[in-house]
């Protein structure tokens, strides 16, 4: 029994998860305000849908998928003190967020260059507010990595920056939850 | 090194991807596009980040619940807000 109370263990500073919890709660709002407007107009808003590309949205689901597992495996390299692993892992993380980015810029140039903007209509004005605000979330966390990978090739005990590679890694997963549900809302259901 | 990527978490990952080609599959086939069982495997999927990749299946009991709540409120309303189409 005392074993499983030594397990507990929140990752990274405890401040790290009033944000990210905060974030997710902002982001549940989206959802909801996003399917209570599309309830008010349910064809404008299927219409509006059959533009976007769902190829590039489930390519960069995978991506974000695949950048959040390379996280984990970054960190588990760390715990058993394989620096140069970890470093590998998390740039490897980098990269993949790197590609969902190159993806979002060439499908948001497609949907301008087809004369579809922030003021089309309502759908796709959530669709760039919401997906814009990932999208700064994702370039704020590729910062990060960035800076955890530099971290990572200096020579400090990595026990000592433990909570602050945990917490790196809670705001990266963080990213590829909320892309899951925007994908599915705007992407896919009909 | 290999036992690394030999971990339960590489196979959450496989079912996280299995999924999304699951819920891919099923946006582009009018027939089985069903608003409620596509969130439902949505929010399958953002439990597994969570619990999984967050970790907070190893977390103090009270982590664990807000996470659980925010999921469950989320996931139902939705649902209800899609039950029109």
């Amino acid at each position: 029994m005392n074993k499983s109370v030594k397990e507990k263990h929140i990752p990274g500073e405890t401040g790290i998860w009033v944000f990210v919890l905060g974030d997710m709660f902002i982001f549940g709002l989206f959802f909801v305000t996003f399917a209570y407007y599309r309830s008010l107009d349910i064809a404008l808003f299927q219409q509006s849908q059959l533009e976007l590309n769902q190829n590039w949205g489930a390519l960069n689901t995978v991506l974000l998928l695949t950048s959040s597992w390379f996280v984990v495996i970054g960190m588990s390299a760390i715990r058993k003190n394989l620096r140069s692993m970890s470093r590998a892992c998390l740039s490897l993380a980098w990269l993949c967020g790197f590609g969902f980015g190159v993806v979002k810029f060439f499908e948001y140039g497609e949907k301008i260059e087809h004369g579809i903007t922030l003021t089309s209509n309502d759908f796709f004005m959530y669709y760039y507010i919401f997906t814009g605000i990932h999208f700064l979330h994702l370039i704020i966390g590729l910062c990060v990595l960035a800076y955890l990978i530099l971290r990572l090739g200096k020579n400090k005990p990595l026990a000592e920056d433990l909570p602050l590679l945990e917490g790196g890694a809670t705001y990266w997963h963080m990213v590829d939850l909320l892309w899951i549900v925007l994908f599915s809302i705007l992407y896919l259901i009909k | 090194m290999k036992s690394i990527f030999l971990q339960t978490n590489t196979a959450i990952w496989a079912l996280l991807a299995l999924a999304t080609v699951l819920s891919w599959y099923m946006g582009s086939d009018a027939a089985l596009n069903i608003p409620a069982a596509m969130l439902l495997i949505a929010f399958f999927k953002t439990r597994l980040v969570i619990m999984h990749f967050m970790e907070v299946n190893h977390a103090p009991l009270g982590l664990r619940l807000v996470c659980e709540a925010w999921g469950i409120v989320c996931c139902a309303a939705l649902i209800v807000l899609y039950l029109p189409s």
